[in-house]
């Protein structure tokens, strides 16, 4: 989705009430990916301030191609991204497949997928496993992270994925796949720890 | 159809979850869902995960728009200095 003419117009000129509505608009879906993307309340505050200054002063070069939504998320997650890298806390993705060990060489299941709640229930209950998914989440590399955050959490289409971090359509569909495996790996091994 | 392997039938799990298998390939998939309990589980987790991955969301913060109002004195200071 590009993003609608006039209203780039409006902001590349500098007007405070287009800017305001759109600060308003965004500012929440922001804010919550960068605190969940940093862990840390205050510094996500400091990110998205500094962040959204940084795009006022850069929308001149903005060629519209993308929404501003996904051109905002995208400066948002690149100095979330510096912030993490210089204070050495960015967690880099594995090269393993979470779900290594799974399948034979003749791709059937060399073992029984395993369950969530391994002692006797059937499924996990629903805010369990809320409350487990965030947990996860929290542990998951930064860059499965990001992509489930704004896939999952916040409804960005491929698109907007795709220009909010800068990746092709079939790499983003990449990403989201071994994102969410990882997920389902990081949420069965909570569940092995909850019940030892 | 030779029974499709578990392997390359997951590899599809995430186009299934968000719809964007086409009529054909969803239709296989759910075949062998049917017959492989296995997968039939490992696709309801993925499904479970993804759905309830967005009730992980915070409540928007009570100082939002303190922070907006910060972000809007700093555009204003930048646009009232031509500099
Ligand atoms: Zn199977």
């Amino acid at each position: 989705m590009t993003s609608n003419p006039t209203e780039l117009t409006r902001l590349q000129s500098g007007d405070a009430a287009t800017w305001r509505a759109v600060l308003t608009e965004h500012g929440p879906m922001l804010l919550g990916y960068a605190t969940r993307m940093l862990k840390d309340r205050a510094l996500a505050e400091d990110v998205v301030q500094d962040a959204l200054v940084s795009a006022y002063r850069k929308i001149g070069g903005f060629d519209g191609r993308s929404s501003v939504k996904a051109w905002l998320t995208r400066i948002v997650r690149n100095r979330a991204i510096d912030v993490l890298r210089g204070r050495n806390r960015l967690v880099e993705m594995p090269d393993g497949d979470p779900d290594a060990g799974y399948f034979d060489e003749r791709g059937r299941w060399a073992i029984s997928c395993p369950r969530f709640a391994p002692t006797g229930e059937k499924a996990l209950d629903e805010q369990r496993l809320v409350d487990r998914l965030r947990v996860a989440m929290d542990a998951l590399p930064h860059g499965q992270r990001d992509v489930l955050l704004l896939k999952e959490v916040h409804g960005f289409t491929t698109e907007e994925i795709c220009a909010a971090l800068d990746l092709e359509p079939g790499n983003v569909r990449i990403r989201i796949h071994r994102a969410r495996k990882a997920l389902r790996a990081a949420v069965l091994q909570g569940a092995t720890l909850e019940e030892s | 159809m030779p029974f499709s392997r578990c392997q390359d039938v997951m590899a599809r799990v995430s186009e299934i979850v968000d719809g964007e298998a086409g009529a054909g390939a969803r239709a296989r998939f759910f075949a062998h869902m049917a017959m492989c309990s296995d997968c039939r589980r490992y696709y309801r987790q993925l499904r479970d995960v993804c759905g309830a991955a967005a009730a992980t969301a915070d409540e928007p913060p009570a100082n939002l728009d303190a922070m907006l109002d910060r972000v809007m004195e700093a555009v204003d200071a930048a646009h009232s200095d031509p500099s």
